[in-house]
């Protein structure tokens, strides 16, 4: 069922493909397709360094211009051998599942003619590794070069010759394989040249221009708050039609997303990733049909995270020894009836429909419908009179029997294990989200007005980011914050970032309600140490594993969001996938209009 | 004047340093981790976020990290490699030897270089509107003293309204609507345009490479975000001159040279207007100051590379270095602004002296 509703959805989206690879049009030649003009909301890069890089912003840069050592697979989402602009054609593991050999590919090089080899990605791996630069990306090795503990499963990377890259792990792993793409290959012969084994010298020159690269577009100029351009790059092996159609590739900086809007319809942009609320815009108004569209179930999902633990009491999951901690329940929340009440209690559908236009795919647990552990048949029912009778259910009465005031705790599940002088309490609960999302403060009110009418004395504030939400919900402190939450590629259904009580931290973990369940815990180890990583049976461990989160409902789940993306009419070749708007970007031909 | 000038220098000095104390510590006592915020991602481990705050030097007590931003750290020993244990001095020398420190945002960036690279658009922008608003706000005020209560005057009245009242955000996007889609596209049909916008609809320099050319050649970009801003300043000018003349023409000296004959152009421009610009003039240093640190959302509409935009960021992330930056030269800009209304203040009323 769950693979029907997946290749469903992927041929779905193949309908509204407009273009396919095998229709590529014709272009007219090398760096005549026209100027791409992107805009962009995330601020200036930090960095051009992809060792340093931690930011949107920086990595939006610099995937142009160095080979992934692991391609991820513009149409499935996942990880596949010899792709453009990657380094491996193919890999394997041996007999304990511990040690990865991968094999490059030999005919690709950096733009100055250097081959691309294993020595590259070598040289990265050590700089990251050395501890002397700030890479987020350190934790995946067991140590650090100088032994401190790091805390990940790679052990070791070696480079026995200049095409193959061997990777041991200190335990079969199935999710660690990705670990391996979180370094990115950087020229080794000239990074080698600029720093030598000083690592730290790069922290000093954070936004040096690359010299050397590897893509479909090469030469950053940079200009602070304004643009970013990169240049075609003809040399690049891996181009679709033998050439990059367009001159250049230019993201021009837009701090709001409806003026974004405004200037891809006058012409300025080549692409716009249309907002939720102008979409039906575009599906409607006659002057905006012209522009091709796509329209995809994203990777992005919008969530309440819900805090199982008493706010006023935030504990580790574990103790210094890595025991588990019992931690007092939440006096609401922390009973599993009451957050099914409120996943009856909301009607997620008139959500989706009265305040995203529709734009809105709903799900029940944090897997997306393209990932390929959905289970389709896991959706919460909107039901009031349920949710109401699972709350009287878990003892909070309708005393009054006035549903426009709370209910009251009678032997609810905190004053019978916690404290009996709480009965008598109010069903009270604060909904926050972080101020300025006009969307989240609507649905943050639609939440507040649904949970009381079936007895919450629901609260609703929007609150700023930095200073309330954000320490709040770090700190676990909160009861219902309102999040959304983008999952990179691919995607990877494992939980221990999530729920795992060794993530249970105040003010740093990210399981910020302090959920826990040895069985999802045991289902979710099991998956990550199948013999051959197995997707079948990966797949069927990760199933069960949804059903419990289901159940036991962490966080309410409401939905993904149905994204669009639009270009200007008249531009040729563009045939983007769910999980890349710009696959082919370098057989475009773009019309923009560029103001003088 | 020379004398005051110098003296008023030497005044600003503890000002500096008080401002900068009560902006530190209000910040840092402020809700708000940079570490939470730098560091939310779920890939990054307890200990990764504690060697990071060790590195930033957040978890100091708020008067040694000060004293770091001032002085510098390299006459003490710190932790340079987070693992708990001081090791190694420092190496901040403070802003007094004129480090600004590093921002924590752009890793290794130095927030005086990201507020530069920026400053320059932001003058430019506000220069200009400066430029603009300054003559129509005089010649306006002006008229609208002489013809009170007539048609120019009720006209002038409902433009303030409108200037005061219009949200800049809305206006602005009006604006970019109107240059950019509905008048070429209501033009196309005649041949009067071929669609594209007639006014660009966002930004400071074409977006094609080789750097920004140099002004002259972009003025179109300038018209938009100069006529949202001029609005305003137009507004409250204009009502400002026009009650500071109303003022002065009921004077005894103005009665006294209408009554000696003299025309009475030459009573408005030499004797009215020379007295009640003092107040007026005076307002362009402080005006220029709060353009400088005020044009968010002009920065947001258009598209333009300001340093307001910068340090909104800045503020929202918690980002200190850039936020201490942009507080000191601030607190210069606003002591020259004032200086700089003073020294007017003289020139334009030789009742004054310093």
């Amino acid at each position: 069922m769950n693979k029907v509703l997946v290749w469903t959805l992927l041929l779905l989206v193949s309908i509204v493909n407009p273009i396919s690879a095998q229709e590529a049009e014709d272009a007219p030649g090398p760096g005549l397709g026209g100027i791409v003009i992107d805009g962009s909301t995330a601020g200036d890069p930090a960095t051009f360094n992809p060792l340093i890089g931690s930011d949107t912003a920086s990595s939006d840069v610099y995937s142009w211009l160095y080979p992934a050592i692991i391609g991820v697979s513009p149409h499935t989402g996942l990880e596949e051998p010899n792709l453009a602009g990657a380094m491996a054609s193919g890999w394997e593991y041996d007999e304990t599942g511990t040690v990865l050999t991968i094999h490059l590919r030999d005919d690709i090089s950096w733009n100055d003619g250097t081959p691309i080899t294993s020595a590259d990605y070598l040289w990265s791996v050590n700089a990251t590794r050395s501890g002397q630069i700030d890479s987020p990306r350190a934790g995946i090795f067991e140590t650090m070069a100088d032994g401190t503990p790091a805390g990940g499963k790679i052990v070791s990377v070696e480079a026995p010759d200049d095409y193959t890259v061997v990777v041991t792990f200190n335990e079969a792993d199935c999710i660690s394989f990705s670990d391996v793409n979180d370094v990115t290959p950087v020229p080794a012969h000239i990074f080698a040249e600029l720093y030598g084994d000083d690592y730290a010298a790069i922290m000093e020159e954070p936004r040096r221009i690359p010299t050397v690269s590897f893509g479909a577009f090469k030469d950053v100029e940079f200009a602070a708050g304004e643009r970013i351009s990169l240049l075609a790059d003809q040399s690049y092996p891996d181009s679709i039609l033998g050439f990059v159609s367009p001159s250049e590739m230019v993201t021009l900086q837009v701090a709001d997303e409806n003026v974004a809007t405004e200037r891809f319809i006058g012409g300025e942009f080549s692409i716009l990733a249309v907002p939720a609320k102008r979409q039906a815009e575009f599906r409607t108004d006659p002057e905006l049909l012209e522009f091709p569209r796509y329209e995809f179930t994203s990777n992005g999902f919008s969530f309440f995270a819900m805090n199982h633990a008493n706010p006023d009491n935030p504990q580790p999951g574990l103790d210094a020894d890595g025991n588990l901690i019992a931690q007092e329940p939440h006096p609401v929340l922390g009973d599993v009836l009451v957050r099914q009440a409120i996943s009856h209690a909301v009607d997620m559908d008139a959500l989706i429909e009265g305040i995203r236009d529709g734009n809105g795919f709903k799900v029940a647990t944090h897997t997306i419908p393209t990932s390929w552990v959905y289970n389709p048949d896991l959706q919460y029912e909107y039901n009031p009179e349920l949710a109401m009778e699972k709350l009287t259910q878990a003892g909070w009465i309708d005393h009054d029997e006035d549903p426009d005031t709370a209910r009251v705790c009678q032997d609810c599940l905190f004053a019978r294990e916690v404290d009996a002088e709480y009965n008598g309490s109010d069903l009270t609960l604060d909904l926050h989200t972080s101020a300025g999302s006009e969307i989240g403060e609507q649905m943050g009110l639609f939440f507040q007005s649904e949970m009381n009418k079936v007895g919450f004395d629901a609260r609703f504030e929007a609150v700023d980011w930095g200073s309330a939400f954000l320490p709040e919900l770090v700190g676990q402190t909160f009861d219902m914050n309102l999040l959304g939450w983008s999952l990179g590629l691919p995607v990877n259904p494992d939980i221990s970032s999530f729920y795992y009580p060794e993530v249970d931290v105040p003010g740093s973990g990210f399981n910020f309600g302090s959920y826990y369940s040895a069985e999802l815990i045991e289902l979710n180890d099991q998956a990550r140490v199948v013999p051959g990583c197995d997707t079948e049976t990966r797949a069927a461990l990760y199933e069960q594993a949804q059903e419990i989160l289901f159940n036991d409902m962490p966080y309410f789940y409401m939905y993904v969001s149905e994204a669009m993306t639009a270009v200007l009419p008249g531009t040729m070749n563009w045939n983007p996938t769910p999980f890349s708007r710009t696959y082919s970007i370098d057989a475009w031909v773009s019309p923009a209009l560029v103001a003088q | 004047m020379h004398r005051y000038i110098f003296r008023r220098i030497l005044q600003a000095i503890p000002t500096l340093f008080g401002i900068t104390v009560i902006v530190y510590f209000i910040m840092l006592l402020a809700p708000g981790d940079p570490v939470a915020i730098l560091a939310f991602d779920p890939s990054m481990r307890k200990d990764e976020r504690e060697r990071l705050a060790i590195q930033l030097g957040v978890n100091d007590p708020v008067l040694v990290q000060y004293m770091r931003w001032l002085i510098g750290d390299d006459w003490m020993l710190v932790d340079t490699n987070a693992d708990g244990e001081v090791d190694a001095y420092g190496d901040n020398y403070g802003i007094l030897r004129g480090d600004f420190g590093t921002s924590f945002k752009f890793r290794g960036s130095n927030p005086l270089e990201l507020i530069a690279e920026r400053l320059g658009a932001t003058i430019e922008l506000n220069v200009a509107a400066l430029l603009v608003a300054y003559p129509v706000a005089i010649t306006l005020g002006l008229l609208a003293a002489v013809y009170r209560g007539k048609a120019f005057d009720r006209y002038s009245r409902i433009l303030s309204v409108i200037g005061d009242s219009f949200p800049n955000f809305w206006l602005g996007l009006l604006l970019i609507i109107f240059f950019g889609i509905a008048l070429p596209r209501a033009l196309e049909p005649y041949g009067l345009a071929d669609g594209s916008p007639m006014l660009p609809m966002g930004g400071r320099c074409p977006p094609v490479r080789g750097g920004c050319p140099p002004i002259f050649e972009r003025l179109h970009y300038l018209i938009e975000p100069v006529l949202v801003i001029s609005l305003g300043i137009v507004a409250s000018l204009s009502r400002l001159l026009r009650a500071q003349m109303l003022e002065t023409i009921s004077s005894d000296y103005i009665r006294t040279a209408r009554a000696k004959g003299l025309p009475s152009r030459s009573v408005w421009i030499r004797h009215a207007l020379r007295n009640a610009f003092i107040p007026f003039t005076v307002f362009l240093g402080p005006l220029l100051f709060g353009l400088i640190g005020g044009s968010v959302v002009i920065e947001r509409v258009f598209s333009w590379p300001g340093v307001g935009l910068l340090l909104l960021d800045a503020a929202v992330s918690r980002d200190y270095p850039v936020v201490m930056a942009s507080v000191v030269i601030s607190s210069v800009l606003a002591i020259l602004a004032y200086l700089l209304s003073d020294i007017l203040l003289v020139m334009f009323d030789p009742r004054v002296r310093l």
